[in-house]
């Protein structure tokens, strides 16, 4: 994420439009000499490595977009105090002696006073080096001491991807608030898209279709589900437990971070309340901008046990069908879950979910049973018995819950909705 | 039974929306998950309400401990210092006492934790500030005083902990203290900051500093963050009773003929580029002028290297640093402070004299070390930046020396000049290291005419 006085955008009628940086081949050749630089000063100090790019800075136009590439590369490198001792331990030795005879003389002088000089060869005679590594050991410890031992070395191409995405993230470090617009999402991508924010405990309002004020705190209670139909659309409004009583950037930084796991969506549009200065400002993201994803999509992955079960549940049973569409259910508060499959009884037209959990851990498992045991919701879930037998045992006898080890037996599956929906 | 618990920095209430409990100010229904939800400092007063109207509550938001605290006091406390407990027992332990740099507002601070007997968190702005807040509290109150802050992380039942980290995670910990201080408190008001005071349950809190006021008016703010000033003095109502006076000496330090050539060369070429751009010196904007102008061309930023070139020759010529072994010299038995304005200057004389240096910087470890050697007598001597400048207190200093000066306030050189303690049969001395024939002559007149 790009600092605040890195960011580079044009402000047109309170719209912020981020100032992406276009890889043409002069630029890219540029960056890539940039890259070089670093790569030259393996092994020495930082401040070595910081005076050399703005020694080439010196002659650059736009230099806050160098400079926010500049920040980039020193993210990627490793920076070690190189010392044969702690600089903390060889200071106190100086110090000690030091000021037993304070005050030292700088230069040799008539009256006998001890000097400097003497001092520090004392000091590196009984370390058994010459005056001079004591003299780099003092403060090696110094951030601009510290020497350049590792480098993640981007292509110029990788750098200027980083940087799209670093400038938008540092722009949403000053969001409120995040409203996401999700077109015909499919059940994984919205699941992988609730663990993150789970994980960066934000929150959020969902609603079908296109969003549409209802105002903050006009209605009441917490509904069960949220299902959308093929084609529909979603909408999110995400900030944090506090957004509620003011409006604030505290949860800015979190938005950020969550940017990289809306960007594995394949259809969204998103846009940003941001305070810039005590300005509001809106921020526009679409799948259209300029921005690559940071890591590999892990979460839209589907097993091979689903894939059977599909087939099986296609194939084999004229009475049930299976939907594609996303749903939200909820099953408490900011709990929810997304089913991979919906199945529906052809002749009374009911609808039972089902969950397929292959990787799951305990408290996991134990919310879940939970919500289980509150909601009223069709809601089979599917648990693989690899892990911990003893506990999917236990859980067999919930009668929504149902394990299984390699393959899920589609009948038992159908027999247990049938159950569910009385047919 | 309606739950009302804690969640990151709010306080909420599980009740059913058909039963319209009374709210507090600035509460309202979360749709999110079908609660009522207000800011955590509203605690005290929505609980009031509640218990009034009778709602059935199970109450799980206070996650402080009542404490049976022993005051070791070190010595009798002075009279103002009573009266401002008193004043802030009065307003129902809430509010602010301003008290000049010097005064022992950690004393006072102690007196209070003592009075209310909770859970307490201390808010401090630098790290300094946090390891002295924490060495003082423990020899108070023993070993019950953690911190948070400085690459630290240990919640105890009185945490010292920093403006920055207590922004970061007062979400987290805002139902732990049931006394929130902060001191140097006009931090406060700014909006990351304020998150701290609003984020969390204390019902009691106070509020340190000698100077309240803010430019951008924020100190409206404290009343409702920290409760009302209940308690003032002034310089001048404490001076000579109680704070120390000192003797100011000015230096001026000519520069050797080689270094002050290359002064004139440097300091030339950025005037020059000063009045091309039709540039002109006179305050903090201009000075931002001057910055953005010269990065915008490469002639722009040879004159901004000028600029520091000629201003290091300025600070820290050989010349200065001779004139600097002379008062060490002269005071070889007293305790001395060497004040300077950048960190490069700071390291510089540490290594020229092998004398400790205390920057942001210094490690942890080292730190604590270094400000109890030099407590003990151990090191007769510390060259640090501005980061002593704040209300850190180092008791026993009797000579300090300010190598380098831009416009300082005077404001500032008394703040320097109060840490001075007169060492038997002399009297205190502040020293000033002008050099001659530069600017920085003019900016040590301005700052002695105030």
């Amino acid at each position: 994420m790009l600092r605040s006085e890195r960011l580079r955008f044009r402000d047109r009628a309170g719209v912020v439009e981020p100032s992406f940086v276009q890889p043409t081949a002069g630029r890219l050749l540029r960056v890539e000499e940039l890259i070089e630089l670093v790569v030259q000063h393996d092994g020495q100090r930082r401040g070595e490595l910081e005076e050399a790019i703005e020694d080439w800075l010196s002659d650059a136009t736009q230099l806050k977009l160098w400079r926010g590439l500049t920040d980039l590369l020193l993210g990627r490198c490793r920076f070690e105090v190189e010392s044969p001792w702690d600089p903390v331990e060889l200071r106190r030795t100086l110090f000690e002696r030091s000021a037993a005879r304070f005050p030292l003389a700088l230069v040799p002088t008539r009256v006998e006073r001890p000097t400097r000089a003497s001092l520090v060869e004392e000091v590196a005679s009984e370390r058994g080096c010459d005056p001079d590594t004591i003299e780099t050991a003092l403060y090696a410890d110094l951030e601009e001491s510290q020497r350049l031992l590792g480098f993640e070395r981007p292509t110029a191409q990788e750098l200027l991807e980083e940087y799209n995405l670093a400038l938008c993230q540092g722009l949403l470090c000053h969001a409120s608030e995040l409203r996401v617009r999700l077109d015909a999402p499919a059940p994984k991508e919205l699941r992988q898209l609730f663990r993150y924010l789970r994980f960066f405990q934000l929150m959020f309002r969902a609603e079908r279709g296109a969003p549409h004020d209802t105002g903050r705190g006009a209605e009441r209670g917490v509904r069960s589900s949220i299902e959308t139909r093929e084609g529909e659309s979603l909408t999110l409004t995400i900030d944090g437990p506090g957004s509620l009583l003011r409006q604030s950037k505290k949860y800015g930084v979190k938005l950020a971070s969550f940017l990289p796991a809306l960007l594995l969506c394949p259809r969204w549009r998103a846009e940003a309340t941001l305070d810039l200065k005590g300005q509001r400002r809106k921020l526009e993201l679409h799948p259209d901008l300029p921005l690559q994803r940071p890591y590999r999509d892990r979460g839209t992955w589907v097993s091979d046990e689903e894939t059977r079960l599909r087939q099986r549940l296609t194939s084999d049973f004229d009475d049930w069908e299976l939907v594609e569409s996303a749903q939200i259910l909820t099953l408490g508060p900011q709990e929810v879950t997304i089913p991979d499959l919906t199945l529906r009884h052809r002749p009374s037209g009911g609808v039972v979910w089902l969950e397929i959990v292959g990787f799951w851990r305990r408290d996991y498992l134990k919310r879940r049973v939970e919500a289980l045991e509150r909601s009223p919701l069709p809601l089979l879930v599917l648990v693989s018995s690899k892990l911990a037998t003893d506990e999917t045992k236990a859980l067999a006898g919930q009668g929504r819950l149902i394990p299984f080890r390699g393959v899920i037996v589609a009948k038992t599956v159908i027999e247990r909705a049938a159950a569910l929906l009385g047919v | 039974m309606n739950r009302f618990y804690f969640e990151s920095g709010t306080v909420c209430l599980a009740a059913p929306a058909a039963s319209e409990p009374p709210l507090v100010k600035g509460a309202s229904w979360d749709t999110r998950v079908g609660a009522f939800r207000a800011e955590a400092m509203r605690y005290r007063d929505w609980l009031t309400l509640l218990v009034r109207a009778e709602v059935p509550l199970c109450d799980e938001v206070r996650a402080y401990d009542e404490l049976a605290l022993v005051h070791r006091r070190t010595m009798p406390p002075r009279g103002y210092q009573s009266d401002a407990v008193a004043a802030w027992e009065r307003s129902g332990r809430r509010g602010l006492i301003v008290l000049p740099t010097g005064a022992g507002k950690t004393y006072v601070a102690e007196m209070c934790i003592a009075r209310a007997q909770r859970s307490t968190l201390v808010c401090v702005p630098t790290i300094e500030l946090l390891f002295q807040w924490h060495d003082r509290l423990q020899s108070a109150f023993g070993e019950i005083v953690g911190v948070v802050g400085g690459g630290e992380y240990e919640p105890r039942p009185i945490t010292v902990i920093t403006y920055q980290s207590a922004g970061r995670m007062i979400d987290h910990l805002g139902a732990r203290f049931g006394l929130l201080i902060c001191d140097e408190c006009h931090h406060l008001p700014s909006p990351a900051y304020s998150e701290i005071a609003r984020c969390s349950i204390a019902p009691f809190r106070l509020g340190l500093s000698a100077t309240p006021e803010r430019a951008d008016q924020g100190h409206a703010l404290f009343d409702e963050l920290l409760g009302p000033e209940v308690f003032r003095r002034e310089v001048d109502d404490l001076a000579g009773r109680y704070l120390s006076s000192y003797e100011q000496v000015p230096i001026t330090v000519s520069l050797d003929p080689i270094d002050a050539e290359l002064y004139r060369t440097l300091r030339g070429e950025y005037l020059s580029f000063l009045r091309e751009r039709g540039l002109r010196m006179r305050g903090p904007a201009d000075w931002g002028a001057f910055v953005a102008e010269a990065s915008r061309s490469k002639r722009g930023r040879r004159a901004f290297r000028a600029f520091r070139e000629q201003r290091r020759i300025a600070f820290c010529a050989p010349a200065k640093l001779r004139a600097l072994n002379e008062i060490f010299g002269r005071h070889a038995d007293a305790r001395i402070l060497v004040f300077t304005n950048d960190n490069d200057t700071v390291y510089r004389i540490s290594r020229a004299f092998l004398l400790p240096a205390l920057t942001h910087r210094t490690p942890g470890r080292e730190r604590k070390e270094l400000l109890e050697r030099f407590r003990d007598g151990r090191y007769p001597c510390l060259v640090t930046s501005r980061v002593l400048n704040e209300g850190v207190d180092v008791p026993e200093a009797n000579v300090a020396v300010v190598v380098s000066g831009t416009s300082s306030t005077r404001e500032q050189i008394q703040r320097l000049g109060r840490i001075l303690r007169p060492q038997e049969g002399k009297q205190a001395r502040l020293y000033e290291l002008i050099t001659g024939e530069t600017v920085e002559v003019a900016v040590s007149e301005r700052r002695r005419s105030g």
